[in-house]
């Protein structure tokens, strides 16, 4: 069914890229985890790349029309891909009525990551977005409240991106540098 | 002459014992009606998801068990290996498939009965705790026996589970079967038949079916709101295609619908463990599967129904032997969202009680 639903989004919005759809194994190849590394990714999640400028005309349409009737945002998150200079910004969308899925990536650029904020067609997204432009840096236009939500607030750098390096905050540098230094001259 | 009024903000938290963990409430107050209650979350964040980028499939199982939810580390485990299993081709031997599902439910009513005790404590019925966690006790023991853990079980490996069940098992969790409704009973009698915790609880903490679902709430917080979805049912994973059981829903939405519900899962969950017990085939608990285990080029979302919600993995490869990169859809942080919208209008007094239906635990929502 939901491969079907791609075939509805690309008809509705024809630029729409879908996912390459995989071929359905057969049962003589061996185990898919006896692989060939250069093979094409499989998506085992029906889903499109959408273009950002278009995201949130899609993403209306996603919920209200049928046959699609997606009103449950699971979540959003990224994808860094250094080597392309992008990262990915991918969301899972479900179904209550109808009970089917679909995934949305949109590909931004690493040095300037926009996308249209999506939290006023699903408040789900409020959370899952504040999320990625913590750990990814995107900035999500239009979205309500767009703090950091698990790093503290004057943290610096975005955690899950690949060229990410961890280095203590200057306080803890301060403090351990005060407690080494009271610990000598005791 | 008019009184100069204004609004108070309270802060619960970072530290409060009716929080389970580490979370703060930014809540503004008209008089004693909650104006907001604003969350702020992160004192727990350990960045598991970068973590797992560094280890193998086999390591991030132990990784998947410890940095998630720490009441219900096998169904952590099992959402993790789903989406590994899956996006594989590695098929688990049915003797495993039915182990999984009988050691789910049984995480289910352990996890449960935690909240539920927890949350009794927390409106002043001290007695349903102890109650409640004699059950459990019994529980981790039997999750000893089979697993060797307590807490963290690292049971479920890529291809099946670690060991089989030991001899006499089936028979300890069979008896522990017949005595649990009665203890159900207990715990229902306690709470139910004292006039102050239903004045507490009924119509409390009101949860929209439209808001359940716009607010992306989950498990049995939706489906106390009148959304009747289940991971287990929708998309079967293990052996919950083949077993019987109801999903129970409720209209209502409020802090009383929510105990209804989990109430009710748990004599569930009883029901699907003794068909497990019944139909447990003899045979194979592991496929072979290589300790470096390399997956496909390919990404997937796997989703299973954890005690807290729909606990899905997110996971892309690039046919290496370890993720490229793994997203936890943790249920708990779901739920935490859709709180402020459970606890507007109400009294400040209904903070806690509200708060514990939504039933969340702060490593899930940080991770």
């Amino acid at each position: 069914m939901s491969w079907e639903l791609i075939e509805h989004l690309e008809a509705r919005f024809p630029e729409v890229e879908p996912f390459p759809r995989g071929e359905p194994s057969s049962a003589e190849e061996p185990p898919a985890h006896k692989h060939d590394a250069a093979k094409a990714p499989v998506h085992h999640v029906p889903g499109a790349v959408v273009p950002a400028g278009r995201l949130l005309e899609i993403c209306h349409a996603l919920r209200d029309e049928a046959p699609f009737l997606l009103d449950y945002c699971s979540f959003v998150t990224g994808v860094d891909r250094p080597e392309a200079g992008q990262i990915e910004v991918v969301y899972h969308l479900f179904s209550m009525i109808a009970h089917h899925e679909l995934l949305l990536k949109v590909r931004v650029p690493r040095d300037d990551p926009r996308v249209p904020s999506v939290s006023g067609i699903w408040s789900a997204a409020n959370w899952h977005e504040r999320e990625t432009y913590d750990l990814f840096g995107i900035a999500f236009d239009g979205h309500p409240d767009l703090r950091r939500i698990m790093m503290t607030d004057d943290w610096v750098g975005h955690p899950l991106r690949k060229d990410y390096v961890y280095e203590d905050p200057q306080w803890l540098v301060d403090l351990v540098t005060q407690r080494r230094h009271e610990a000598g001259s005791s | 002459m008019a009184l100069r009024t204004e609004e108070l903000m309270l802060n619960m938290g970072p530290q409060h014992p009716s929080t389970h963990g580490v979370l703060r409430l930014l809540i503004t107050l008209d008089g004693e009606n909650i104006v907001d209650a604003k969350p702020y979350i992160g004192y727990l964040h350990s960045s598991v998801e970068k973590m797992m980028e560094q280890r193998t499939y086999l390591q991030n199982v132990a990784l998947a068990d410890r940095g998630l939810d720490y009441l219900t580390a096998l169904a952590n485990e099992e959402a993790y290996l789903l989406a590994v299993e899956r996006l594989g081709g590695i098929e688990a031997p049915p003797r495993a498939r039915w182990i999984r599902t009988l050691m789910l439910e049984l995480q289910r009513i352990s996890s449960h009965l935690v909240w539920l005790g927890t949350w009794g404590n927390d409106l002043g019925a001290t007695t349903v705790f102890l109650y409640c966690f004699r059950e459990r006790e019994r529980m981790m023991d039997l999750f000893e026996q089979a697993t060797g853990g307590r807490l963290h079980y690292v049971y479920f490996r890529p291809g099946g589970v670690a060991q089989d069940l030991p001899a006499g098992w089936t028979d300890r969790v069979l008896e522990f079967c017949d005595e649990f409704p009665g203890h159900l009973q207990e715990y229902n009698d306690l709470l139910t038949g004292n006039p102050i915790f239903l004045a507490r609880v009924q119509g409390v903490g009101v949860l929209s079916k439209d808001a359940a679902v716009g607010m992306g709430a989950c498990g049995p917080v939706a489906r106390a709101s009148g959304v009747p979805f289940d991971v287990r049912k929708a998309f079967p994973y293990e052996a919950y295609g083949e077993v019987e059981f109801d999903v129970p829903t409720h209209d209502a939405g409020d802090c009383f619908a929510r105990y209804l519900v989990r109430m009710e899962e748990m004599r569930q969950s009883v029901r699907i463990v003794r068909q497990a017990i019944e139909r447990l085939p003899d045979g194979e608990v592991r496929t072979k599967v290589p300790v470096a285990v390399k997956l496909p080029r390919g990404e997937i979302y796997a989703r299973t129904e954890s005690p807290r919600g729909d606990l899905g993995v997110y996971l892309v490869s690039e046919g290496a032997d370890r993720p490229y990169r793994l997203k936890v859809r943790a249920p708990s942080f779901a739920n935490l969202y859709a709180l402020s919208e459970m606890m507007r209008g109400w009294k400040v007094a209904d903070v806690i009680a509200i708060l514990g239906t939504a039933d969340i635990v702060l490593s899930d929502v940080d991770r």
